[in-house]
């Protein structure tokens, strides 16, 4: 019995420091690399998932390179204080999609673009000739009188199509 | 902006309004002088209030309300509180938070507001990806008070 219990605490320890299984194919059933970014929270996936995970640590000894490890990106938001207008302009078109507007308005130094950047609602910068069409609804409930009398319940829908116009009101 | 309108009461409704770059309302058409709620929501929610900055800001704004048998009122002014921006950036691109409650109701005839809040996702050029809102109501009718809730959703479905 005692061999036994000393067996079980061998093989539980062992399960509780590695799962190699996962590490390699750096994947999980939750999704892939989504339980290695998060590989701290050891005691957690090993209650949930049965599997426990190695420190990182311990697999970089062994020269093991997983992309979770991967040092985040920088902030979109610490380059608009650290680089030059056009520095910003270069990450605006490598990083985002559709702001080639802003971009090149960067490029001619116009600075006001950092404003808008910064705080979007404070300025509408619609593309021109851009339409972008809306769905809304909207729902009303009125409760009923001693539980039996009125009551309403009405939902409405609508689409609408918001269209960019020049100073003249022309498309 | 065109509304097609669709529901229960069967209403067909349409108007336009225009917004400056600055988010400022320049015009609001209702067709047959209609007060659809839909659109004149619409119509406020993109309208911006003036000199925002990142402090919370408060505005007055006015709120359209669905009527019917028992809800006369058709429209109520709020206070709104914008309580926070909030910058993110997730695999879906970069967006901004936007998060108001709202505080009172100056006009309270037939209706008082009991609170209200609300949530609008812009992107970066500051186009209004979604927002939702709620308030919650105190309808005068029948002689009593009676508990009733109006929600609205917007959501950019063709980019």
């Amino acid at each position: 019995m005692r061999t036994f219990l000393f067996l079980f605490s061998i093989i539980w320890l062992s399960a509780a420091n590695q799962c190699i299984v996962c590490h390699r194919a750096e994947s999980h059933y939750l999704g892939k690399g989504d339980v290695l970014k998060r590989w701290q929270s050891v005691a957690l996936a090993t209650e949930r998932t049965g599997h426990a995970w190695i420190p990182a640590n311990e697999f970089r000894r062994f020269s093991r390179k997983f992309s979770a490890w991967d040092k985040p990106k920088e902030s979109f938001y610490s380059t608009l204080k650290t680089k030059t207008l056009s520095e910003v302009a270069e990450v605006i078109r490598s990083d985002l999609e559709g702001y080639d507007n802003l971009a090149k308005r960067l490029e001619n130094g116009d600075r006001s673009v950092l404003d808008i950047l910064h705080n979007p609602f404070h300025n509408l910068q619609l593309p021109i000739s851009q339409k972008q069409s809306y769905r809304t609804t909207i729902e009303s409930r009125i409760q009923k009188v001693l539980l039996v009398f009125g009551g309403t319940r009405e939902r409405m829908e609508g689409v609408f199509e918001l269209i960019p116009l020049d100073y003249g009101d022309r498309v | 902006m065109s509304l097609a309108r669709w529901g229960s009461k069967n209403i067909v409704s349409s108007g336009d309004f225009s917004i400056n770059t600055l988010g400022e309302l320049k015009k609001l058409v209702r067709e047959k002088d209609s007060t659809d709620p839909l659109l004149q929501n619409c119509a406020w929610i993109f309208q911006r209030p003036k000199d925002l900055n990142t402090q919370p800001v408060s505005f007055e704004r006015p709120i359209a309300l669905e009527t019917g048998r028992v809800l006369k009122q058709r429209e109520m002014q709020a206070r709104v509180i914008l309580d926070e921006f909030k910058v993110i950036r997730d695999f879906s691109g970069i967006y901004m938070d936007v998060r108001y409650s709202l505080e009172s109701a100056a006009n309270d005839k037939q209706v008082r507001l009991l609170g209200g809040a609300g949530v609008a996702r812009l992107d970066l050029s500051g186009i209004l990806l979604s927002a939702s809102a709620s308030l919650d109501l105190s309808v005068r009718a029948f002689g009593i008070a009676l508990k009733a809730r109006m929600e609205q959703w917007i959501e950019l479905t063709k980019p």
